[in-house]
């Protein structure tokens, strides 16, 4: 929920939102202090929200306690990286997904020896609706990494939309793709648009819990945070 | 008028090691035999006696099917209960001086030989057939979940994966219960677009989602989260009402945060002196939570008054009206707005009922009574029985989520635990590789395909992610993702090069004897 969001909606709206989440109104309705409460009481579910209780629940379920940590490392040698070209990419919210990538041990040291020149890049492909051929994606943009480095977490601007992420090389201004990630899509944090009939649909979807909902979303401030108007 | 249909989910991670004589991760199996499943069952078999109709789903995860049948944790049940009960006695001594924390801890003592006697008489130390009694007599649908427990949207570049956990969870639940699952319960609620593909290809018709998997939905909800959404190849989902969810899960007005109700984390293991804990407690120096627990939640701050069980059950009847009441208001309120009756579905995490909120079996016990005697205004119902009596729902594609903070997949996917996707996703590329190389064999190299596949499973669970994301027993965590992702890689390695080392591989496969008529071919791609 932003403020711009809140000042889109009638006076009226707002003083029942806000009611409603227990402000006690005395003479004239101030805009401003409406708005500036219902954002606070916003922060304050988030944070309740942090916590829910169905987490605390589960994590009940393996009460113990900190034993000494045995070095588990020794006991158990796992591989760090697995010797392959290969970027995977994996979506965790509207907004914000992740990306591991390995690179073979040739490839690892011809980098390493050229390290001066060439600028590792992850590279973000807008492909919504399109078959992704390696040139016709809808945009682009580009995160220089490290040579070391061997994952990320990448902001997407775009929910409900499709990306393919590529793991490439810029040297002399030119770029190379080294590896291609699987396609992914970005979930919606928001009702659809698409109506089953003209009549119905809002007042229900209001039911089902929108005066409760406490809002979802990847990261604070973001427009399409749904907003608990009632209508009465 | 409406329905109501409610659903908890049984689950625990696999946890056995017989290679200790006594294991803390263990007792979280014990706690919730004491305190959750043996509890519940009374309340169902109670109620089935006194001709109350009922009816509930419940999910009961594969992992902890297997557990209830498996009889080396059965007997470590058993030596835990003996130990508890010498506890129980002891705190019996220790206040006679003061008789209302007597009560209490005679309250414990008779708990806990209650717990023994049901468990060794009239459990036969296995709980499956219970569950299979109910079952029978249409009290209780039981579905499945995931073989380990896998949050399957961060599995969606490894297909084999989210095919074989599903396939195996159904085969095991088939083995265990004698009837074929007809809905699945995603592990956290974790879903995305396309998981139903494999569900139907296990004949699987329904599956609960968080909320805002039906309200975001690619068409807008003609009901809401009050009827289902068919998916497009018409595997039904069911969301979750988030109005009764916050009346029990909301840390601030849900019932279990009553001050009346008893305090979780009071707990004379770490309350007493450790000279008199000692012959309790692992190694004799490690503090653990016992169960005996003296305390109410009374309020903020660390003075507790003592528990009171007369004015706890009060509330409970309270909560469980006011619960009812609100439900029924509800249906009226939907009701009148649909051009059906409205189903108002209420899934929980099982454990949240007597190990955390400890009077939480009595609350469900009174809830399902009022509704019985409700008939008029709401009835229970499953799923599978509201979808054979409203077969026609709209159609639309679900969206991504889960029930964990923020309705995505942020709990098992950040900074602490982002690292274990690379290796488990490298050894479903590996578990793949081995069926093609080795689409038919016997023997002991059979096994070892098989020992490798369940290892894959083992690692997989969302719940070593969980721990340490929210920070309780956190090396535990790490331990068993490495451990079985190493044991994974050493078998893989052992057959492409044919050096099995026999006496190791015989030791692992004795410990980590889950799912006994698994195939490892079930892992294509």
């Amino acid at each position: 929920m932003t403020k711009e969001r809140l000042q889109s909606i009638s006076l009226e709206e707002l003083e029942v939102l806000a009611r409603k989440q227990g402000y006690e109104l005395t003479g004239a309705a101030d805009r401003a202090a409406l708005t500036e409460f219902i954002l606070e009481n916003f922060k304050e579910l988030e944070r309740e929200e942090e916590n829910n209780l169905a987490i605390r629940v589960e994590q009940s379920k393996y009460q113990g306690t900190e034993r000494e940590t045995t070095d588990h490392a020794d006991a158990f040698p796992i591989e760090k990286r697995y010797n392959q070209t290969r970027v995977v990419f994996m979506v965790r919210d509207p907004n914000w997904a992740y990306a591991y990538w390995d690179l073979d041990n040739n490839l690892l040291e011809k980098l390493k020896k050229n390290a001066d020149g060439d600028q590792l890049v992850l590279r973000v492909h807008d492909v919504e609706l399109i078959d992704f051929t390696g040139s016709n994606a809808n945009s682009s943009f580009d995160i220089p990494i490290q040579i070391d480095d061997t994952s990320w977490y990448i902001y997407l601007p775009n929910q409900n939309c499709s990306y393919i992420l590529e793991l490439g090389i810029i040297s002399e201004d030119k770029y190379r793709c080294l590896a291609r990630s699987n396609p992914i899509r970005t979930p919606r944090n928001s009702f659809s648009d698409n109506f089953p009939s003209a009549d119905q649909g809002l007042t229900l979807n209001l039911l089902s819990g929108f005066d409760t909902f406490e809002g979802f979303g990847s990261s604070s401030g973001i427009p399409q945070r749904i907003l608990a108007v009632p209508r009465e | 008028m409406g329905y109501l249909s409610l659903v908890l989910h049984w689950h625990l991670p696999f946890v056995r090691h017989p290679e200790h004589p006594q294991f803390l991760e263990e007792d979280w199996f014990f706690e919730a035999l004491s305190e959750t499943y043996m509890p519940l069952l009374s309340v169902f078999e109670r109620l089935q006696a006194e001709g109350v109709r009922y009816r509930i789903t419940l999910s009961i995860s594969p992992t902890l099917a297997e557990m209830f049948k498996d009889e080396f944790l059965q007997n470590r049940y058993l030596a835990y209960l003996d130990r508890m009960l010498e506890l129980a006695r002891l705190e019996v001594r220790r206040t006679t001086e003061n008789p209302r924390a007597n009560r209490l801890a005679r309250m414990y003592l008779h708990r806990f030989q209650e717990c023994r006697r049901a468990f060794k008489d009239r459990y036969r130390c296995n709980l499956l057939d219970a569950l299979i009694r109910l079952e029978r007599a249409d009290l209780v649908d039981l579905i499945t979940s995931t073989a380990t427990h896998c949050f399957l949207p961060l599995f969606q570049v490894v297909p084999q994966v989210v095919k074989a956990q599903i396939e195996v969870a159904v085969q095991t639940h088939v083995g265990n219960f004698g009837s074929y699952p007809k809905g699945f319960w995603l592990p956290e609620c974790g879903y995305y677009p396309g998981v139903e593909e494999y569900l139907k290809e296990k004949s699987l018709s329904y599956f609960f989602l968080e909320t805002q998997g039906i309200l975001f939905a690619e068409q807008r909800p003609r009901y809401g989260v009050y009827a289902p959404l068919y998916c497009p190849n018409m595997v039904a989902a069911f969301g979750r009402d988030p109005e009764s969810a916050k009346s029990v899960w909301s840390s601030q007005d849900g019932y279990p945060g009553d001050p009346v109700y008893r305090e979780f984390y009071r707990d004379i293991g770490y309350d007493l002196p450790m000279e008199y804990l000692k012959p309790f407690l692992p190694d004799g120096n490690v503090r653990v939570s016992t169960g005996i627990k003296y305390y109410a939640i009374t309020g903020p701050g660390d003075q507790k008054r003592l528990y009171s069980p007369k004015a706890a059950e009060k509330k409970v009847v309270e909560h469980a009206d006011h619960f009812v009441t609100a439900r029924i208001n509800q249906c009226r309120r939907l009701a009148a707005r649909m051009d059906r009756p409205p189903l108002i579905v209420c899934p929980f995490d099982a454990e949240l009922f007597g190990h955390w909120w400890f009077e939480g079996p009595q609350w469900l016990e009174i809830v399902l009574r009022r509704v019985a005697a409700e008939q008029d205004s709401i009835s229970l119902t499953s799923p599978g029985q509201y979808l054979s009596q409203h077969p026609e729902q709209q159609v639309a594609q679900p969206c991504f989520s889960s029930w964990g903070n923020k309705g995505f997949a942020e709990v098992w996917l950040e900074g602490s635990n982002d690292w274990v996707y690379r290796h488990l996703h490298q050894q479903a590329l590996r578990m793949s590789e081995l069926v093609h190389r080795f689409p038919k064999e016997k023997g002991l190299r059979k096994r070892a395909l098989n020992q490798a596949f369940r290892e894959m499973l083992l690692a997989e669970a969302s719940d070593w992610a969980f721990i340490m994301k929210t920070g309780t027993t956190v090396p535990y965590a790490v331990r068993r993702t490495r451990e079985h992702i190493y044991n994974f890689t050493r078998i893989y390695d052992s057959l492409m090069t044919n050096r099995l080392q026999q006496e190791w591989f015989l030791e692992v496969e004795g410990r980590n004897n889950i799912f006994p008529k698994i195939d490892y071919r079930s892992c294509v791609s």
